[in-house]
């Protein structure tokens, strides 16, 4: 071997894909090479160094709930611009037959169109605005704070004193009543699964926490459990969990425990989770084949050692059951 | 009483056959095949780049890729392999947030005749720089700086994800021994950056 072949060997080495019949060529070697030892010795503390100093950034639970929030909207819209203008360019639809159709109706909606432009509707036949800014039961609008955005002006006909324009109007709403109130429920739903700050999230399922048992509904249910699976908070993602358990544990709240048993990056809402099993276990769906499954992954491959010992020890009790 | 037939299951499936599924369009079956696979996704994205804009924005570009090419997926690798081959293309073609925005003042910097005001700084560094930088893994990652993108990928691939030569090969479909020169290239120059600091 030449001393080059050595020094491919030493690389190989370093980089931990070295056999057993390469180690013993190069172990000799390096008994009589001062040279290829230094080199040796310069690459492993390299190694070393680089795994001690890893750069980048730390791929957290954080890190990874966040990019999780943020595909999910992403797949959204993906979903929908794929079932809008996919479905049109699918070679079923312009198949000979149904070519032809959808060339007519091109046609038609070419002319109406160009009818559009030769003869623009006038004021009298364009549509009511789409919100409405008068009082409705409850809710009080400070009009005088009413926020203008998002103007848009319509092509101004010469010769005419009219313009044309449509807008957004964000007016702020002050609502007061009871949690109970389904009303009130359907913006803290809302205001749960979709406003940015996470503090305001939090508030919204402790409200909701604080519903009375009899009026929460399916809506509130799956908005909670997409909040548990979804948010990128850990604490709107415990709180919501806690909110869920207060009520009667079904087979969707148990589906919801263990796929945030099973998926969620963050340790302590696992062991919420599967405290939360272990507690409505004894209940009316007990342990069943899936959940045991998924609890024997856990015992073995989980991260945290709590979460190990507990389902190791929740299988053991099932088991005896 | 076990999941409904609609859920059950989707926890214990294999792979294969939520791709199936997802391929007939049942996107829990996709975001259970995402919540498999998008640690490792994210974690060689986080390593590969330097923020995390930037590695939730490979995260995200990552599945939309597996998204959309789900129903041309004929399963001649694992799926696994497939999604970390598709990590690793979306890495090496990534442009990076801070860099765009860094070219958008670049160019807004400029005086009426279009001339570029400020030195425009290599951001890999020089050695200048590694002389009188102190900390140690700011030196690594702009030593990393001085790699090419696949010489970077496989030195990430390799020393900080750990994968063999054999899976770095398969996830940057090319031969085994190309991944090795890649490495012994990228290994040499980052001893030579890191001279004197290792």
């Amino acid at each position: 071997m030449t001393h080059d072949d050595y020094r491919e060997l030493l690389f190989i080495a370093a980089s931990g894909e070295i056999d057993a019949d390469g180690r013993d060529v190069l172990e000799r070697h390096l008994r009589t090479c001062e040279e290829c030892r230094r080199e040796y010795a310069g690459l492993e503390e390299l190694h070393a160094r680089l795994i001690a100093h890893r750069p980048g950034i730390e791929p957290d639970d954080r890190l990874l709930n966040q990019a999780r929030q943020e595909f999910r909207i992403a797949l959204r819209k993906e979903v929908a611009r794929r079932s809008s203008w996919f479905g049109w360019f699918d070679p079923a639809v312009l198949a000979p037959a149904s070519g032809l159709a959808l060339g007519a109706a091109c046609t038609v909606a070419f002319g109406f169109f160009l009818g559009r432009i030769a003869f623009p509707p006038s004021a009298a036949e364009l549509p009511s605005p789409a919100v409405s800014l008068s009082p409705a039961g409850g809710v009080r609008p400070v009009e005088e704070e009413t926020r203008i955005t998002n103007v848009h002006f319509a092509e101004h006909r010469s010769g005419s004193d009219e313009i044309e324009f449509t807008f957004d109007a964000v007016t702020p709403v002050r609502m007061r009543g009871s949690i109970d109130d389904p009303k009130i429920q359907k913006v803290l739903t809302h205001a749960m699964l979709n406003e940015e700050n996470p503090g305001v999230r939090l508030k919204a399922v402790n409200a909701i926490n604080r519903q009375g048992l009899e009026t929460q509904d399916v809506e509130t249910k799956a908005a909670l459990i997409k909040a548990m699976e979804t948010d990128s908070n850990a604490g709107v993602r415990k709180e919501a969990l806690s909110a869920l358990m207060r009520l009667p544990f079904d087979a969707e709240i148990k589906k919801a425990l263990l796929h945030a048993l099973m998926s969620d990056g963050n340790p302590g809402l696992r062991v919420a989770a599967i405290n939360a099993l272990d507690s409505a276990r004894t209940g009316a769906l007990g342990v069943d084949s899936d959940m045991l499954g998924i609890l024997k992954q856990k015992a073995e491959t989980d991260d945290n050692n709590y979460i190990r010992v507990k389902a190791r020890a929740v299988i053991q009790e099932a088991t005896k059951q | 009483m076990s999941l409904d037939n609609s859920q059950r299951s989707y926890l214990m499936m294999e792979d294969a056959d939520l791709v199936r599924k997802a391929q007939q369009g049942d996107i829990l079956a996709f975001e259970q095949l995402v919540f498999r696979h998008d640690k490792k996704v994210l974690s060689i994205a986080a390593r590969y780049v330097t923020s995390a804009d930037d590695a939730k924005d490979i995260y995200q570009e990552v599945f939309l890729r597996v998204y959309r090419g789900l129903k041309k997926f004929r399963f001649r690798s694992e799926f696994s392999t497939w999604v970390h081959r598709i990590t690793v293309n979306v890495c090496l073609t990534h442009r990076s947030r801070r860099r765009r925005t860094m070219q958008t003042l670049l160019l807004d910097d400029r005086d009426e005749d279009g001339e570029a005001h400020g030195e425009i700084r290599d951001p890999a560094g020089g050695p200048d720089n590694l002389a009188v930088d102190a900390d140690i893994a700011s030196r690594i990652e702009r030593a990393l700086g001085v790699l090419s993108p696949k010489q970077r990928m496989v030195f990430t691939l390799r020393h900080f994800e750990g994968y063999r030569l054999g899976e770095i090969a398969q996830m940057m479909d090319c031969m085994e021994g190309t991944v090795k020169r890649y490495l012994f290239t990228a290994t040499r120059r980052m001893r030579d950056q890191l001279k004197d600091a290792v």
